[in-house]
């Protein structure tokens, strides 16, 4: 289990009213960008959800899951499970009960996004793409390449990925 | 510089998009920017499904539907996701684009915010709605008024009405108000079982007490212990029943079948019938003490017919709750298939109405209920003279909306007016204007 750090990180919040709490641990080298990271040594499963081989649009309606363990910036396997049609709080539960620690995404509500970080889940939201290339560059740092976020990110988002920042998380 | 079509769409309150062959944005409109919260600069060019982020945008797309079977997708419901993270519900409608020769060039897509009509219908819901009950008719309203402090006394209540006019939601609405919430509610049919199970079903029997009685049994009343014992069709039980429920309404003790000792019961009792207990008692055939002990008070349900303006509201519930259930998406009703429910007589009420909006999911997945969904036999043209057609006129809903009033008040015509709040001429000069014919008094 990955040691929890409560930060207050309202420069971070694309949803305002949303108090995160971000799963994280400072150790001898971050993700590119980032003041926190997942370290070579510690392995973390990394959800994706999915819609024909791309990043789901939004993570609120999506059918399909990718599972992926990693282990530092290597994927060690990944398995796909199906979402059935649940409201927030079963859905964020369902992410625990998986394991996750890190959830990528495209758009997700405010509502789902707060049970999802009160799951003590890392949320990274607004990406799209294929996911093998958002996969590649979660694991090298580069997510905060513009061509990853989503046309449709609130304002919060554009303007931490124009500083190169990339998604929360990165 | 902006072309007139854009102007156009700019000006228009709803929300419309246009996309190419390659679901990109080709249009975006000012309400469309309102609506999704993302501006025109950043939609254009990017696909649809990044922009509208809809429920249905991955796998059960709308426009796709449009573009491979050519045909129109008119009100279906769907919930989106705003640029602040709200889910937004709105319906969505779609339609070819072709150029100049007919060639299909891509989709537009129409949509309208409901949010603001959610929020008022919910709130409307509220206003109109006790425990599981919705209406809005003033009889209704009164019965909701009294509710209450019906609840927290221990009397025992008589519900009279109709079958199917939710006699049992009043009693469970009564229990839930009640002190006696955290306990059991139990419902029993009388009228569906014979006297002798009736009397082991209510009371309970010891073992012994019979052939096949090899262990004890508790009966209803046991089991409402300390809660709410609902004794529907309480005008189909025997004389023989009656009296053993007199003895339990007076006493407060029943006898299991088999049993010795008396058994205490802390029970409240809540009769229901659909059938008019007084002239029972008239008749012989209903026990006068027994009537008088649960006549304590007196609830009577309306039927349908005597409260229409409850149909709207009822069509709009039972929608909802298929639409949840089944996890369709019917948008609602039309003008057409409402007012010919508004102009039914429901014999069966409420339940038959339930029944009505349930054929109609059936055969309908989205969209709108339209008349031909209703079952046959529901149109009922109104005495006006007129044969009958498929548009339902304004006309003929006033003709029917005046006759039902008029049904209601015994033909009075005076107290007709009054029940309409309209002065008794202006009821005449519609009579009159509509062509009605009233029966001979």
């Amino acid at each position: 289990m990955l040691p929890l750090l409560d930060v207050p990180i309202s420069f971070l919040n694309i949803y305002p009213d949303i108090s995160l709490q971000v799963m994280c641990v400072f150790l001898p080298y971050t993700v590119a960008g980032t003041g926190h990271a997942f370290t070579g040594d510690v392995k973390t499963r990394l959800a994706i959800p999915v819609w024909r081989e791309t990043v789901s649009t939004v993570f609120d309606f999506s059918q399909s899951l990718l599972l992926i363990d990693t282990q530092g910036n290597r994927e060690i396997s990944r398995r796909e499970v199906s979402l059935p049609d649940e409201p927030a709080p079963q859905r964020a539960s369902r992410l625990d009960r998986l394991g996750v620690q890190v959830l990528v995404c495209g758009a997700i509500s405010q509502s789902l996004a707060r049970f999802v970080t009160q799951s003590d889940i890392l949320l990274v939201p607004f990406v799209s793409g294929p996911i093998d290339e958002v996969l590649a560059a979660y694991l090298c740092g580069r997510l905060a390449d513009f061509r990853f976020l989503q046309p449709g990110s609130p304002p919060a988002a554009r303007r931490r990925w124009r500083r190169g920042r990339g998604p929360r998380g990165q | 510089m902006q072309s007139d079509c854009d102007i156009i769409l700019d000006s228009i309150t709803e929300g419309v998009f246009t996309v190419d062959r390659e679901w990109r944005i080709t249009s975006f409109n000012r309400a469309a920017e309102k609506i999704t919260g993302i501006p025109r600069s950043r939609a254009i060019g990017q696909p649809c499904k990044d922009i509208l982020r809809a429920d249905i945008c991955e796998g059960r797309c709308t426009l796709a539907e449009t573009i491979r079977t050519g045909e129109p997708i008119i009100c279906k419901r769907v919930t989106l996701i705003d640029v602040n993270g709200q889910q937004k519900p709105i319906n969505i409608t779609t339609a070819l684009l072709k150029d100049g020769e007919g060639n299909i060039i891509g989709g537009v897509e129409t949509f309208r915010d409901l949010s603001r009509i959610e929020q008022l219908r919910k709130e409307i819901l509220q206003k109109y709605k006790v425990a599981d009950i919705i209406s809005r008719s003033h009889r209704m309203r009164e019965i909701f008024t009294i509710l209450p402090g019906i609840a927290q006394s221990s009397s025992t209540v008589l519900i009279e009405g109709e079958s199917g006019t939710g006699k049992e939601l009043v009693a469970r609405a009564l229990h839930s108000m009640s002190l006696r919430k955290n306990r059991p509610f139990i419902a029993v049919n009388c009228g569906a079982l014979p006297d002798t199970l009736l009397e082991s079903e209510l009371f309970g029997y010891k073992a012994g007490a019979f052939t096949d009685a090899k262990t004890d049994k508790p009966g209803r009343f046991a089991l409402a212990e300390g809660g709410t014992l609902l004794l529907d069709e309480i005008g189909d039980v025997s004389p023989a029943m009656q009296v053993r429920l007199l003895r339990f309404l007076q006493e407060k003790v029943y006898d299991p079948l088999g049993s010795v000792q008396p058994v205490r019961g802390n029970v409240r009792v809540v009769a229901a019938t659909n059938k008019d207990l007084a002239q029972l008692v008239r008749d012989g055939s209903f026990r006068e003490d027994l009537y008088y002990r649960i006549n304590i008070v007196k609830l009577e349900v309306p039927p349908l017919r005597d409260r229409m303006e409850d149909i709207p509201l009822l069509v709009d519930h039972f929608i909802e709750r298929f639409n949840s259930l089944q996890g369709k998406n019917i948008a609602g009703i039309t003008e057409n298939a409402l007012a010919c429910l508004m102009a039914y007589r429901f014999p069966g009420n409420v339940r038959e109405l339930e029944n009505i909006i349930e054929r109609a999911f059936v055969l309908c997945h989205t969209g709108l209920i339209e008349l031909a969904l209703l079952p046959p036999g529901i149109y009922q043209a109104p005495v006006t003279g007129e044969p009958p057609t498929d548009q339902f006129s304004f006309r003929q809903m006033e003709a029917t909306f005046l006759m039902n009033a008029l049904r209601r008040n015994n033909w009075n015509r005076k107290k007709t007016a009054e029940d309409l709040d309209i002065h008794k001429t202006t009821l005449f000069r519609k009579i009159k204007a509509l062509g009605l014919k009233l029966p001979l008094r």
